[in-house]
């Protein structure tokens, strides 16, 4: 037996005749809502995010002033030359996007899959979904080339023969994108209402009241209001769900549908599924850690479900590893010389250094998850969530740059470098992305307030009783929900 | 009605007693008989079991897969601590624990791998694409491999099934967690296995054609028909009066989730499988997909889009569908079939260019099914259906969609 936790904020104990409590520290409703929203209407803003806030701001800059500098000058300004065509740019959308699945997951499929614990997290997720998908979405706008045509992109009515071409998976990219961040967006947004109707009626400004008031969309938390919100939920759930899957999907096609040694094979649409899931929750967690250190939220995102991450973790790292060992077993067994060559190429060639990250960040660091020491220890998780990040930055650097690099033709092989705009423009995406994060922070409510409340026990009628029998004894007590019977009672 | 019954397992019967005894012995015949069937079929043809071996081994893959679908739900439930699936884990407890006689039931394909196997026949021995991979793709490794096969599956199926069985009576919670400890390991060594034998067991039929995704299409269309299997199996238990009440529409309601889930995840699978192939266009790997379009095979495909998919896909779709009994106990039937046909489309195009059915498909089916079922009831007969003293059974009996 190990021995007793004396940390009230450690609930990673397995004691399998019990769920570990979601919410610590002997909170109610009120002072959760209190501890929430107070950071957005009550305590001051830290010093410390106005640092980082005109930093982060100052990148952004960084990030449009190469945008402009790149559509004055042309994609030449990049480090893209023949026979590398795709460059940073396609890596950073990949990696953008794949960051934004850990939201979709967390909210869509871990909701249908009645995962509770991720009530705590699931804003946090949801919003940097959107905000990745957001950093995504101008890689593949401005490599585009002639800008001014990047309206091409959507399927325009065909007054010039100009129809996009559909059997492109650059144009289902759109699409994919597209409708998953409408869906994100929708689904973040809905879930938030009743939270903003919240702060419009904790708000103490004339200023903040109107525009939480009118973002809150007249919810007055009524029981129809309720009835139809969760209806609402569950069906953003289903649609969201196969998003997870297909978003990712249809970026891997772009790849897998060439005919180039390391692109084409059949197990990329899962494998660029679990690891945008694997990179996703990497970077939850990376700026969770922070917040919840930062803002008080410890008794809410508690070490339990930092461990819960990192067992995601583990399970799709270890996908993502199975994904790279079947790809080499096959290039050699499927017999085809120009498919060996390119994984001996990447794995000893002249890109090895940043496959030896890859596989080193990717397949090893979540190894270390299944220590529960490793799992359960805040500073060391950090900094595996840091190796994380890196790891699917080069998987998809390795992927697009070393099948390119060394085509066919062995007198066009070329060896790609980026150039300062290439590595400034993606420093400035990061910039993009952590302002928008900021923002979030400070003006909406980082904890699903409304979700939260759902798990916590004095949410159950019955809280008084133990949840669950250690030993079967006979009758369980006569439990009842206190709502409806769901088949068909009384309505 | 604000307050319902939470049912107890003294509601119902949870032990096989005597039905246990007449479902082996019936189905433990009928093994036994389609086996001889198929083999005195098999020697009428006169090719030297060629046609036997094929058929045998669409049915061999089929109930391997269902046992190995077995195997991963068992671990799944640990690792992820779940509930609401306790009162019916035992059931696939006991599908898993089968796999030691599914690796007897693997002798014929290993003996008969020259008739079946491209790269076992003498013929092949000059092909340059072999030689490439004649060590790995060889008889003795071949039979190494299922022996690592097996013995990985033997150990994790019967550890899971034996220590569950011991805490019905200790109820010792060490068991729990000591299992949740392995489940996680388990699924590891399940992915990898499992993607291996898949290559190995249908994927080297044709040694040239490859693809990676080939071990996950596999299990994936295993878990569709092992869910289906469970559905089957829970309705015919009740039928006879054991596990009623205590697996409620709740538990059903989940089946069907589950079966819809993996039926759309084996959709994308086996899309993502065709399409990249089909766009790609390379004749090293579309000829396979070809002599599955032509002479016959093309429609079965076909029928195989529609009936693994499409038609599941929006028969399960509704909530009504997953809690109104027959229409549940129909889908897991027609998945059964649908995935039966999909093993059928991958492995007999290579026996024979144009379509064929015949007898010792049937025969085949009710052999190897026979024996499983004959040996998943034994199992279950030692023990209750149900692991009465698991830790979260009040959870799992309490349990509700919410």
């Amino acid at each position: 037996m190990k021995s007793p936790v004396t940390d009230p904020l450690d609930n990673t104990l397995d004691d399998p005749t019990r769920s570990p409590e979601l919410v610590l520290g002997n909170n109610d409703f009120t002072t959760l809502t209190a501890k929430v929203s107070d950071i957005v209407l009550e305590r001051r803003t830290p010093r410390a995010w106005y640092v980082a806030f005109i930093a982060t701001a100052g990148l952004t800059g960084i990030l449009f002033l190469m945008i402009g500098y790149l559509f004055v000058k042309g994609v030449g300004v990049w480090g893209l030359n023949n026979p590398v065509g795709w460059g940073w740019a396609i890596v950073n959308f990949v990696f953008w996007v794949g960051i934004g699945h850990a939201g979709t997951l967390i909210s869509a499929i871990l909701f249908l899959l009645r995962q509770k614990w991720r009530t705590s997290i699931n804003r946090f997720a949801e919003a940097m979904t959107i905000f990745a998908v957001i950093c995504a979405g101008i890689f593949p706008g401005i490599h585009v080339g002639r800008v001014w045509v990047v309206y091409w992109l959507f399927p325009l009515p065909n007054y010039q023969a100009m129809w996009p071409n559909f059997r492109s998976p650059l144009l289902w990219d759109v699409f994919a994108v597209g409708t998953y961040a409408t869906v994100s967006l929708l689904f973040w947004y809905t879930g938030m209402v009743p939270d903003l109707a919240t702060l419009r009626d904790r708000a103490r400004g004339k200023l903040q009241q109107i525009i939480y008031g009118f973002f809150a969309l007249g919810w007055r938390g009524s029981h129809r209001h309720w009835h139809r919100y969760e209806k609402a939920y569950l069906i953003l759930a289903g649609l969201a769900t196969p998003l997870v899957l297909s978003v990712h999907s249809v970026v891997s096609f772009d790849f897998a549908t060439s005919q180039l040694p390391g692109w084409h094979t059949t197990i990329f649409p899962p494998y660029f599924v679990a690891g945008a899931v694997f990179s996703g929750f990497a970077m939850v967690g990376t700026l969770l850690i922070p917040a919840r250190q930062w803002f008080g939220l410890k008794e809410f995102i508690t070490l339990h479900h930092l461990e819960n991450m990192n067992k995601i973790i583990l399970a799709t790292g270890s996908m993502v590893g199975f994904a790279y060992a079947t790809e080499f077993f096959i290039a050699w067994y499927g017999g085809n010389p120009n498919e060996s060559f390119a994984f001996v190429n990447r794995a000893f060639g002249p890109y090895a250094w940043a496959y030896w990250i890859m596989v080193s960040c990717n397949v090893i660091t979540p190894q270390l998850f299944w220590i529960k020491r490793i799992r359960t220890s805040v500073p060391v998780m950090w900094v595996l969530y840091i190796f994380v990040n890196i790891g699917m930055w080069f998987e998809r650097f390795v992927i697009t740059v070393t099948s390119l690099s060394r085509d066919f033709l062995p007198s066009s092989w070329a060896y790609y470098k980026p150039t300062l705009v290439d590595i400034l423009t993606f420093a400035g995406s990061f910039g993009l992305f952590f302002t928008l994060v900021l923002l979030f922070i400070r003006f909406l409510p980082m904890v699903a307030m409304a979700e939260v409340k759902t798990v916590m026990p004095i949410a159950d009628a019955h809280s008084g009783e133990r949840r669950s029998v250690g030993d079967y004894h006979g009758d369980i007590p006569r439990h009842a929900r206190g709502r409806d019977d769901r088949e068909g009672g009384s309505r | 009605m604000a307050q319902h019954h939470v049912p107890s397992l003294s509601d119902t019967k949870t032990t096989l007693d005597g039905l246990g005894g007449r479902v082996f012995a019936v189905s433990a015949a009928v093994g036994v008989l389609g086996l001889a069937a198929t083999l005195v079929l098999g020697l009428a043809e006169g090719d030297g079991l060629r046609r036997f071996g094929y058929s045998y081994l669409v049915n061999y893959a089929f109930f391997l897969s269902i046992s190995l679908g077995a195997l991963f739900f068992v671990p799944i439930q640990y690792v992820t601590k779940a509930s609401w699936s306790i009162v019916v884990r035992r059931l696939a407890e006991v599908m898993a624990a089968a796999l030691p006689v599914m690796a007897v039931l693997a002798v014929p394909v290993i003996l008969l791998a020259s008739q079946v196997y491209g790269w076992a026949e003498p013929a092949a021995r000059s092909d340059p694409l072999l030689a490439h991979k004649a060590a790995y793709l060889s008889p003795l490794w071949f039979t190494v491999r299922w022996v690592i096969y097996f013995a990985l599956w033997t150990w994790l199926a019967v550890t899971f099934w034996r220590r569950s069985v011991a805490q019905d009576t200790s109820g010792d919670l060490g068991i729990t967690r000591k299992l949740e400890n392995l489940s996680g390991f388990a699924l590891l060594v399940y992915a990898l296995t499992v993607a291996a034998a898949a290559f190995d067991l249908l994927m080297s039929v044709d040694f040239v054609w490859f693809s990676t995704m080939f071990g996950v299409y596999y299990f994936a269309g295993g878990l569709v028909a092992f869910y289906a299997v469970l559905t089957l199996v829970t309705m015919g238990l009740q039928n006879t009066g054991r596990l009623t009440r205590i697996v409620s529409a709740e538990h059903f309601h989940d089946y069907g989730k589950l079966m819809f889930a993996f039926t759309f995840f084996w959709g994308y699978i086996a899309f993502s499988q065709y399409m990249l192939y089909w766009y790609a266009n390379i004749p090293e790997e579309t000829y396979w997909y070809l002599a599955r379009s032509r002479e016959g095979w093309g429609k079965l495909g076909l029928v195989i889009l529609f009936a693994a998919f499409v038609l599941p896909f929006a028969g399960l779709i509704s909530r009504y569908a997953k809690r109104n009994r027959p229409m549940l106990a129909f889908w897991a039937g027609w998945l059964v079939a649908a995935q039966w046909l999909n093993l059928y489309w991958v492995v007999m195009p290579d026996f024979s260019a144009r379509f064929v059915f015949g007898a010792m498909d049937v025969t085949a089916f009710l052999g190897v099914g026979g024996v499983w079922l004959a040996t998943v009831t034994r199992l279950a007969m030692g023990a209750s259906l149900v692991p009465v003293r698991d830790p979260r059974l009040g959870d799992s009996l309490r349990f509700e969609n919410a």
